[in-house]
């Protein structure tokens, strides 16, 4: 079988090293990226199917990066991984054209199944707020 | 030398058919006039010396204004005496009574008069005095020392003083006006004399004719001094061009009328006549004349008074020398100024009288205060200039100031955010995945761990979403992240949601990209415009408007709630001042309307690129 490709951007490391690692259980994490330039640069170059990213980083936030990765062609599904929960983000990503919403406090049991939506071209959003 | 009269010695006469009772009075007066001018000799506390001297005049001071300044010098000349002066005064009248019979019979009736009064100093004025007494003086007042003045020498013909006489005599010499005269008017062609008839007035002529005589040759020179005074005045009114005038005295016309040469005859002859006149001594002038080297009577009465002085204090009059008294050049200006006479065409020395101010004498001072005032308005405008430019650099700095202040809270806000947000919440979110995992690899551990670990798990996430409020109260990840205007709508939506207040927002034309300056500046007084909404207005609903006009974005927010009196707005608090303070560090305006019971709204605009130092955070 073969394994969808991710591309991960997250500018925090600890986080960074958890989110690969429940990845990789799963997928094929072809790149990952520390800020928003880099993900554009790596997303252009690996063709991805899936890019799972942070919203707040550094030099481009992941919603302008993936505006430029989407004027490039790319036709990678989104999925967003944030620690933000108001309803603006979510409707700010799905806007961009994002399928997936998943809160960090709810990735282990939210990411799969909002990766695996976004592959069926279909969206996923993890409830806001603090209750898991 | 000029003088005259009119007498009231007759009126007195008429009064008094004796005459002399009158005359009695009048000396009283004097005594009482001379009493109270050295009040030394009354209230001194020492009894003085009594010494007796008789002032012999011409004419009455009330008749001759030339008489009057000479015995006013002798009055005040004699007040340094140290006896006490009893001061006799008598007229001789010898114009008005020039007959033989008049006078002897005078003279008999001041040798009765001052037969148990002997004077210690007899003091004449004027030629006919000195003349009386030189003639009567050893047989009335024999060994009595005579001082005479208010004469020329020549006025008394071939009479001789003896040598209990001694004085001053004044000195005319027409000639030396006359030179002055040819000075002011090079070509002059004719001299005009004028005078009168009478005995004083012969005299003058007299000295005058012998002091112009050398110059009849050089001139056409006219004596008009038989004449009476209609005749005289017609004459003078055409006389040819090229004329001066010299007036010696007329105080007796030719049909036998009496005038005051001073005050009477001079301006009459002025105003007829239509050349210069030039006078004998300094009384004539001020009355239009031009002036010339004239008598000084007052100068003689000083030095007539001196020589009392000395005399009472026992020097004879052998003792002290005849003395001349040198005349002065004085002109009148105004007369110069009408005939047109330059005064650098006086002699030397010229005293000028009735100088009349220029315009810039007259108004200097005006023009100095005027000055003063436009100076010291200048100063203070220059103050209050450089007072307000001041005031203006100090509210720049103030508003620089608040400027560094607001930067400072949102940097600091920022850092705080972002430190919240990038590292505890992550943390935080690491720590809840990892005790899910722990929790799932245990699978055979107790069921109470688990549920301890699970609601371990419910707590962290519970401190995340604090953590997260209090990173988003602190600053609008929203607003850096999505925008100004998904931040605003996100504000009011939250605000709406936690006080109850339902709030439309509406924007227009806004840019998708908006400095980070501006958007946090209309964010903020969004969000104050809020606080002071939810605390003052009681209101339940209200609207906020974006637009972008120009180059510039316009926010409003409106409530209709209970109002204020905008005109208290400066004891409004921290918030408007943070509101206006925020807006105007970028060039901006903000503005509250509002009324009681009318609602409020605010305003504030801020341009897109804000020139000044914007907001780096």
């Amino acid at each position: 079988m073969i394994r969808p490709r991710v591309l991960l951007a997250d500018d925090h490391v600890a986080l960074f090293e958890a989110e690969l690692a429940l990845l990789s259980a799963h997928f094929d994490v072809v790149g990952t990226a520390a800020d928003g330039a880099a993900l554009v640069k790596e997303a252009r170059s690996l063709c991805p199917d899936v890019i799972v990213s942070d919203i707040s980083m550094p030099v481009l936030t992941g919603i302008e990066a993936m505006r430029k990765i989407r004027e490039s062609g790319s036709r990678a599904q989104f999925v967003f991984l944030t620690v933000h929960r108001e309803e603006e983000f979510v409707e700010a990503c799905m806007e961009a054209g994002a399928l997936g919403y998943v809160q960090k406090y709810h990735m282990k049991q939210d990411l799969m199944p909002a990766i695996l939506a976004a592959l069926a071209g279909q969206t996923y959003v993890s409830k806001l707020g603090s209750s898991p | 030398m000029s003088d005259e009269f009119r007498h009231p010695s007759g009126l007195d006469s008429g009064r008094y058919p004796q005459g002399w009772p009158g005359r009695a009075r009048l000396v009283l007066a004097v005594i009482v006039l001379a009493a109270s001018l050295f009040p030394q000799s009354i209230g001194g506390g020492q009894i003085k010396a009594v010494r007796r001297v008789l002032l012999f005049n011409d004419f009455s001071s009330i008749s001759s204004p030339g008489m009057a300044a000479l015995d006013q010098e002798i009055v005040t000349g004699l007040a340094i005496s140290p006896y006490q002066i009893e001061l006799y005064n008598e007229t001789l009248e010898a114009t008005l009574f020039p007959d033989e019979a008049s006078q002897h019979s005078f003279d008999e009736w001041y040798v009765r008069k001052y037969a148990d009064r002997k004077p210690d100093v007899i003091i004449t004025v004027g030629p006919a005095s000195l003349k009386f007494m030189v003639e009567s003086h050893e047989a009335s007042f024999p060994n009595t020392p005579v001082i005479f003045c208010g004469t020329t020498e020549e006025m008394l013909d071939r009479l001789k003083p003896d040598s209990y006489f001694t004085g001053v005599w004044g000195v005319a010499q027409p000639e030396m006006t006359l030179i002055a005269a040819l000075h002011l008017q090079p070509d002059t062609k004719h001299v005009v004399v004028v005078g009168g008839v009478g005995t004083f007035d012969r005299s003058l002529e007299a000295v005058t004719k012998e002091s112009l005589r050398k110059y009849e040759s050089q001139f056409e020179f006219t004596y008009l001094t038989n004449l009476d005074m209609p005749a005289l005045l017609e004459r003078l009114r055409r006389l040819p061009s090229k004329t001066i005038v010299y007036h010696t005295s007329i105080v007796e016309d030719a049909a036998g009328a009496h005038f005051i040469d001073a005050s009477q005859s001079v301006p009459m002859l002025v105003d007829a006549a239509n050349a210069p006149v030039f006078v004998t001594d300094d009384v004539d002038i001020g009355k239009g004349t031009v002036g010339g080297y004239v008598v000084s009577w007052s100068a003689d009465g000083k030095v007539a008074a001196g020589m009392a002085v000395r005399m009472l204090e026992g020097a004879k009059p052998q003792q002290i020398p005849v003395v001349r008294n040198s005349d002065v050049y004085m002109f009148d200006w105004r007369a110069l100024h009408r005939w047109g006479f330059k005064e650098s065409d006086l002699p030397p020395g010229s005293v000028v009288m009735f100088r009349e101010l220029s315009i810039w004498e007259r108004s200097k001072w005006i023009w100095i205060s005027g000055l003063l005032i436009i100076l010291s308005l200048a100063l203070l405008a220059t103050y209050l200039h450089y007072g307000r430019a001041e005031l203006r650099k100090s509210r720049d700095t103030q508003v620089q100031l608040s400027g560094h202040l607001i930067k400072a809270q949102e940097k600091e806000r920022s850092r705080l955010a972002s430190e919240l947000h990038d590292d505890f919440s992550q943390r935080l979110a690491l720590l809840a995945f990892g005790l899910q995992n722990t929790e799932e690899t245990l699978p055979d551990s107790p069921e109470m761990l688990k549920q301890t670990l699970e609601e371990f798990r419910h707590s962290v996430i519970e401190l995340a979403d604090d953590l997260h409020n209090l990173s988003h109260q602190l600053h609008s990840s929203t607003l850096d992240t999505l925008g100004l205007v998904t931040g605003l709508r996100s504000l009011c939506k939250e605000f709406g949601a936690r006080q109850g207040i339902e709030i439309d927002f509406t924007s227009e034309g806004v840019p998708h990209t908006v400095r980070p300056e501006v958007s946090l500046c209309l964010f903020r007084i969004v969000q104050e415009g809020l606080q002071n909404l939810k605390k003052h207005s009681g209101t339940k609903t209200a609207r906020l408007s974006l637009r972008n006009i120009g180059d510039k974005l316009l926010l409003s927010l409106c409530d209709e709630g209970m109002g204020f009196d905008a005109n208290r707005l400066e004891k409004s608090g921290l918030g408007i001042l943070s509101m206006q303070g925020r807006a105007r560090l970028l060039g901006g305006e903000f503005e509250i309307h509002s009324k009681p019971g009318k609602g409020t709204r605010i305003e504030a605009w801020v341009p897109l690129e804000p020139a000044a130092d914007p907001l780096n955070v």
